[in-house]
């Protein structure tokens, strides 16, 4: 809670007085302190400002004036259900609701206090709409009213995303399910960066009935393009920002809405809700046993049934599968690794079939249907099918404490190549099982855009093996992400890390060769230089692999590091 | 297991939280690790636990030399965090199997031994209990369970006495850890209460600002000290008196 600056300076005149006196006690308080400018970096003030600017830079490089509306449309809407989800979270079941109940804080005045900081923490919409709008103006002539009237339409619309972010925010009570819109939302942010820009007028048409569109049309026709008729949506937005007081109103007079609980009830690499709570797969066998009114300490066989390992072949195909290629050892750890059950491949794998099939219901409509959403389509099969990013461990998550995280397995016996091990097996049968689906779809898709069908079966495999080859660095990666290598300066990082850039660098100049040079390269060299590219692109990602292993294993490494957040 | 650290440092930037400690433990002791607040306690428990790595020095087990890559010497030992690592999702039982089996422990016996273990500590009725709903103490209890099922040859544990267990848990830790010693079992826990510390213990390890101050048996401190107060006391009103 930021309210007592000058209590905070006077303390700080008055303790700094007092270790100036020893110089032992300076010493260790110069060592101590953190550099201010920290705390703007770890709040991620300077990525969202790298965002902004590199997404005016590509709006900017396109040259063309839909695609700044649109990033803001979407971002906008997408900051909409995150703000709210984020105002909710924070009055219910945050670390700072959780300090409150520890204080003398009345409801209200923590309500007070998260209200200041749901504002602020929107306040990037308007820095973004500015620089939307900003834009424009200059595009159009840079006059000085459009400059007045960027700053203004800036702030129309970052009071019309608190407008409904408040608005969400008390439904989201009622449907928590609204906020898997967000993810979709944010990442159609990103798409837009790969979306041709002959398509971005059609897009433009389709955003404009969402409410985050409303100013950025007024602004664009009604202001720069002086049409009268553009200035009716304003009566619209102006009805949506007078909901504020009456819907902010509703919201503090009814908070708590429910009972408050606790909200830090311990440590998990994860959350935990009552409906979250899956059974594990072989646990109802145990729970079927009869044992009412038999008390476990003088029957210890019941415990045993209890302590059993995992039944693997109780789920689906791909676990199953898994558990045959894998030993008892590592089906210990897989089962660590994926916090203590038994993964949900087969479900992911059925999920994207379902996506891939209604993609080839698209390609068979053929005209009807743009070819960008069979394209999307697979795109999202892929990512659900296959590990692209490596896959999710909550055995690899991490775990905060005190401002430090380390990963789950960190505490125990697990070394850097079984974990591996594991990691790839899983990985390697998800790849597997796609690779079927997958090229019959890449089949599919070079016969919809008129492609020979054998060039969209190359592309197909091609993904394929460049997920596969990509994996032991994704491992690597894993390994790496809450571990202090990128935190310290010594010569032993500093080898790593030079290591790594060298590895990197060869592996993107591989690929560059893998996509660009096999088509420029005479007809007859091609397939020599892909598969030799491919080799090279394996071997750069076990070569990583195995330096990390050398570099981990002899404890050149913390498996912690500060939190960032 | 003989534990024996060689000039062991460890740095955060400019703060060195263990400077040069060089001690050897031999088997068959409870000692306790005492210093003030970032004297660098937990991060010697860690260092000894393979989760950091020291910049300098070593760390021997038994002569050998021990690092994270060594996972047959990483099963000799447990370490046990104040906020140990549960999954809230999984019922006790499912986290302590799951546990029991990373160290690869399922023998003959291994279930009375968890039953016993859960009885004593009072959560036996929880087994079924997903861990997410259990208090602080009950999830510690649970950890604990783990450990006194794992009988690892080094027991680490960090605060075990603020880790929110009640008076039935603490007891039947200190039995459990008295026991462990007598098998030959070695264990290191920090903690910030004295009179546990002297009590409780065969040796106190004290380090100071990163460096080690007092290595050496509870009898004799008090045998040097001679006065009525605590000896540990004493010490720690003698280190801050140092700093000022």
């Amino acid at each position: 809670m930021n309210s007592f600056r000058g209590l905070v300076k006077a303390i700080r005149k008055e303790a700094r007085t007092r270790l100036r006196v020893s110089r032992t006690h300076w010493k260790e308080y110069k060592k101590l302190r953190q550099w201010s400018g920290m705390r703007f970096v770890r709040r991620g003030g300077l990525y969202a400002l790298f965002l902004g600017l590199m997404t005016v830079s590509f709006a900017v490089s396109l040259k063309n004036q839909k695609f700044p509306l649109i990033l803001l449309t979407l971002y906008s809407a997408a900051t909409i259900l995150g703000r709210a989800n984020g105002l909710s979270e924070l009055l219910y079941k945050s670390g700072d609701l959780a300090f409150s109940m520890h204080s003398p804080v009345t409801d209200k005045q923590f309500f007070d206090y998260a209200w200041l900081h749901f504002l602020k923490s929107s306040l990037f919409v308007w820095f973004y709409s500015f620089l939307a709008f900003a834009y424009l103006a200059l595009a159009a002539d840079g006059r000085g009213t459009l400059w007045a009237a960027s700053i203004i339409a800036a702030t129309l619309q970052w009071l019309l995303v608190v407008s409904l972010a408040v608005l969400v925010a008390l439904v989201l009570q009622r449907w928590p399910s609204l906020m898997k819109l967000a993810a979709p939302l944010y990442l159609s942010v990103f798409a837009m960066f790969f979306v041709p820009a002959s398509v971005a007028t059609p897009i433009w048409k389709v955003l404009q009935s969402l409410p985050t569109a409303w100013i950025s049309m007024i602004f664009e026709k009604g202001v720069i393009d002086g049409q009268a008729r553009a200035l009716s949506m304003l009566p619209l937005v102006l009805l949506i920002l007078s909901s504020l007081p009456l819907t902010y109103g509703r919201l503090r007079k009814t908070y708590p809405m429910t009972e408050l609980l606790y909200p830090l009830a311990g440590n998990t690499p994860g959350s935990y809700g009552d409906d979250e709570y899956q059974e594990v797969p072989g646990e109802r066998d145990w729970q079927s046993e009869t044992w009412e009114n038999t008390s476990p300490t003088a029957n210890p066989r019941i415990m045993v049934a209890h302590l059993r390992p995992l039944d693997w072949s109780c789920s689906g195909w791909l676990e199953r599968v898994a558990a045959r290629l894998m030993n008892s050892r590592e089906k210990a750890i897989g089962e660590f690794l994926c916090g203590g059950g038994v993964g949900f491949w087969s479900a992911q794998w059925r999920r994207a079939c379902m996506i891939a099939a209604i993609g080839m219901i698209a390609v068979f409509l053929g005209p009807w249907i743009p070819v960008w959403i069979p394209v999307c389509a697979g795109i999202i099969a892929s990512m659900f099918a296959l590990p692209v990013l490596g896959g999710f461990w909550s055995g690899m998550q991490p775990i905060k404490v005190y401002g430090m995280e380390r990963p789950a397995f960190a505490d125990f016996p697990l070394s850097y190549t079984e974990i591996s091990r594991v990691l790839a097996k899983v990985n390697l049968l998800r790849c597997a099982a796609w690779l079927p689906i997958g090229l019959f779809y890449a089949a599919m898709l070079a016969w919809r855009v008129k492609l020979p069908v054998e060039e969209g079966i190359q592309i197909g495999v091609g993904i394929i093996l460049i997920v596969i080859s990509l994996q032991p660095l994704l491992i690597v990666g894993r390994f790496s992400l809450h571990s202090d290598d990128t935190k310290k300066l010594t010569l032993h990082s500093v080898g790593m890390t030079l290591i790594a850039l060298c590895i990197a660098l060869l592996f993107l100049f591989l690929m560059l060769i893998l996509f660009a040079w096999t088509q420029w390269a005479p007809p007859e060299g091609r397939a020599v230089t892909a598969v030799v590219a491919m080799a090279g692109l394996f071997c750069c990602s076990l070569t990583l692999w195995f330096c990390y292993r050398i570099y981990f294993d002899r404890g050149r490494v913390d498996t912690m590091r500060s939190a960032d957040n | 297991m003989q534990i024996v650290l060689e000039s062991v440092t460890k740095r955060f930037g400019s703060v060195r939280a263990l400077e040069n400690i060089s001690l050897t433990m031999k088997p068959g002791q409870i000692v306790a690790l005492l210093g003030p607040n970032g004297a660098g306690k937990t991060t010697l428990l860690r260092c000894l636990s393979a989760i950091m790595a020291p910049d300098a020095g070593r760390i021997l087990y038994d002569g050998e030399k021990f690092n994270r890559g060594r996972v047959d010497l990483r099963k000799k030992l447990y370490f046990l965090p104040d906020f140990p690592v549960v999954f809230h999702e999984l019922s006790v039982t499912r986290q302590l199997a799951m546990i029991l089996g990373l160290y690869e422990r399922g023998g003959e016996g291994i279930a009375a031994a968890v039953t016993q273990h859960l009885a004593e500590l009072d959560i036996l009725s929880a087994i079924d209990t997903p861990i997410g709903r259990l208090s602080r103490g009950q999830i510690y209890k649970t950890a604990l369970t783990a450990l006194l099922s794992v009988d690892p040859e080094l027991w680490l544990l960090d605060e075990p006495f603020a880790s929110g267990m009640d008076p039935v848990g603490i007891t039947y830790f200190k039995k459990q850890a008295r026991l462990a010693a007598q098998r030959g079992r070695t264990v290191l826990y920090s903690t910030q209460i004295l009179d546990v510390a002297e009590k409780f213990s065969d040796r106190v390890c004290l380090i100071h600002r990163g460096q080690l101050r007092v290595f050496d048996a509870v009898e004799n401190l008090q045998a040097q000290a001679g006065s009525e107060n605590s000896v540990l006391e004493d010490i720690f009103k003698m280190l801050r008196e140092e700093g000022q």
